[in-house]
């Protein structure tokens, strides 16, 4: 059982051209994906993204689904899939400045990218730069110690963002997830 | 060469007796340096065991009456000759502004919590229970016209919880960054919720008049004290404050680090000294607990 809290917000652009994508079967699958207004094609460019995730399957390497990935979007374009599978291991792979924290034995860290094994009431945070710059790890890690459950965790992430830019800083995508 | 048989029995006798003396002290020194190096093997596998790094708490406070009349923060502090066993506690209430008896049940509140001691640092939701028992017994007493605000925090091996009610402040400081851990329970939080949720800004929530008034504090019956459900690690030279909004209202709390050098009196000194010579026209009453986390080898 994965418990996540999703937060998808324009904040002060024209456009929400990040996508967020999140899916339980066959495997968990997290994906963040920080679109561009410069780019008219951003927004399917994070189609691409949720059609590639939809149709791949379990078996699928994450690094073969990214290289699909690669073909078929710019090369700037940042964004980070997580996958957990049933022995409670999160592969991961990133382009960018999008980042994965985690949350464990009372301190945050950095997602290494690749294979990593997680234990039952690890957190994680996904969460593109617009987000994140805006939280301190100690922050995000005291929200996380103090919530019940990821919304809760989310709501007091985005009271902190919303302190310091009153959500007035570009799009703002981020994914909290409890093992 | 001696030929044995050319000595004269005495000198036989000696011969052999030097012998002797010379065998019993070759034996001695291969056994005392044997000795010494079996002590100095335990000394040193002793050493390396111990050789962990203990944190230790590095403690002093201020207060101030500030422009008010009276002093209506309180401060406890668990005592230090449990704080192996039981770990520490360091609480700041600070008495509602507005509201009666603030300097009454601001002293209750810690007092009480002195009662309570000691607390299990496993078990928060029992220790959030005893909060809400406080929180419960104020509101009996007063029915919401009078009220205080709580932050604790409880430091046992290298690892904190905390606890909250209202906007108090528990300010991190690590690696030169300042965070306050516990979120205000004031009007903000649903203010941001629902423009956040609609997709808009949250200017409005932070200019609307009544933004800053507290949803739950002690006082409030049934409150809901903000706890940690497991311990932050904590780290050499993180420096912890508990402190009362008079002191974050003369400090901002991104300028904190300036002042966090040197030991907790030192650091003390030094915010004391800035909330001084502020001289703000309001100044609120200002009260802090501050916290080095040191190294020792014991």
């Amino acid at each position: 059982m994965i418990d996540r809290a999703c937060f998808k917000h324009k904040g002060n652009a024209e456009h929400y051209c990040d996508e967020v994508f999140l899916s339980e079967s066959p495997c968990f699958v997290a994906a963040v994906f920080c679109g561009k207004e410069e780019y008219i094609n951003s927004l399917s460019c994070s189609f691409v993204l949720s059609e590639i995730l939809k149709d791949s399957s379990a078996e699928d390497k994450l690094e073969d689904i990214c290289l699909s990935l690669e073909e078929k979007i710019p090369e700037d374009v940042e964004y980070l899939i997580l996958r957990i599978d049933q022995s409670l291991m999160v592969d991961s792979f990133k382009r960018g400045q999008v980042r994965a924290f985690i949350v464990n034995n009372g301190e945050m860290m950095i997602l290494p990218n690749g294979i990593y094994g997680l234990k039952e009431g690890d957190m994680l945070l996904l969460a593109v730069r617009n987000f994140y710059s805006n939280l301190t790890n100690e922050g995000m890690l005291s929200d996380a110690l103090i919530s019940s459950d990821c919304n809760e965790w989310m709501d007091y992430l985005v009271r902190r963002v919303s302190d310091k830019t009153e959500l007035l800083c570009g799009n703002l995508s981020a994914v909290c997830i409890r093992v | 060469m001696h030929d044995l048989s050319l000595m004269t029995e005495s000198a036989r006798i000696w011969f052999f007796i030097g012998l002797g003396v010379i065998g019993v002290a070759y034996l001695l020194s291969l056994y005392f340096v044997l000795m010494y190096i079996l002590k100095v093997g335990r000394i040193r596998k002793a050493t390396s065991k111990n050789n962990i790094h203990v944190l230790y708490c590095d403690a002093a406070y201020f207060k101030g009456k500030g422009k008010r009349k009276n002093q209506e923060d309180s401060l406890y502090i668990s005592p230090i000759s449990e704080a192996a066993h039981n770990g520490i506690i360091f609480a700041v209430s600070d008495g509602m502004g507005g509201l009666s008896d603030g300097q009454v049940i601001s002293r209750y509140v810690t007092e009480r919590l002195a009662e309570e001691y000691p607390y299990s640092f496993e078990d928060t939701e029992s220790n959030a229970a005893v909060i809400r028992k406080i929180s419960d017994e104020v509101y009996e007493k007063y029915r919401l016209g009078g009220g205080a605000t709580l932050a604790m925090i409880h430091i046992y091996a290298n690892a904190m919880n905390f606890y909250s009610l209202g906007d108090s402040n528990i300010i991190l400081v690590r690696k030169g960054t300042a965070t306050v851990l516990n979120p205000k329970q004031n009007y903000i939080s649903f203010l941001v919720k629902k423009y956040a949720s609609a997709g808009d800004n949250t200017h409005e929530a932070y200019i609307n008049k009544s933004s800053k008034g507290l949803m739950d504090f002690v006082g409030n019956l049934n409150s809901k004290p903000i706890r940690t459900r497991s311990p932050i690690r904590l780290m050499e030279d993180d420096v912890i404050i508990i402190c009362s909004d008079g002191v974050t209202d003369a400090i901002p709390v991104v300028t904190v680090p300036r002042y966090t050098d040197g030991a907790a009196t030192a650091i003390a000194e030094k915010l004391k000294l800035r909330i001084r010579s502020a001289k703000r026209k309001r100044q609120d009453n200002y009260t802090a607990i501050v916290i080095k986390m040191d190294s020792s080898i014991f």
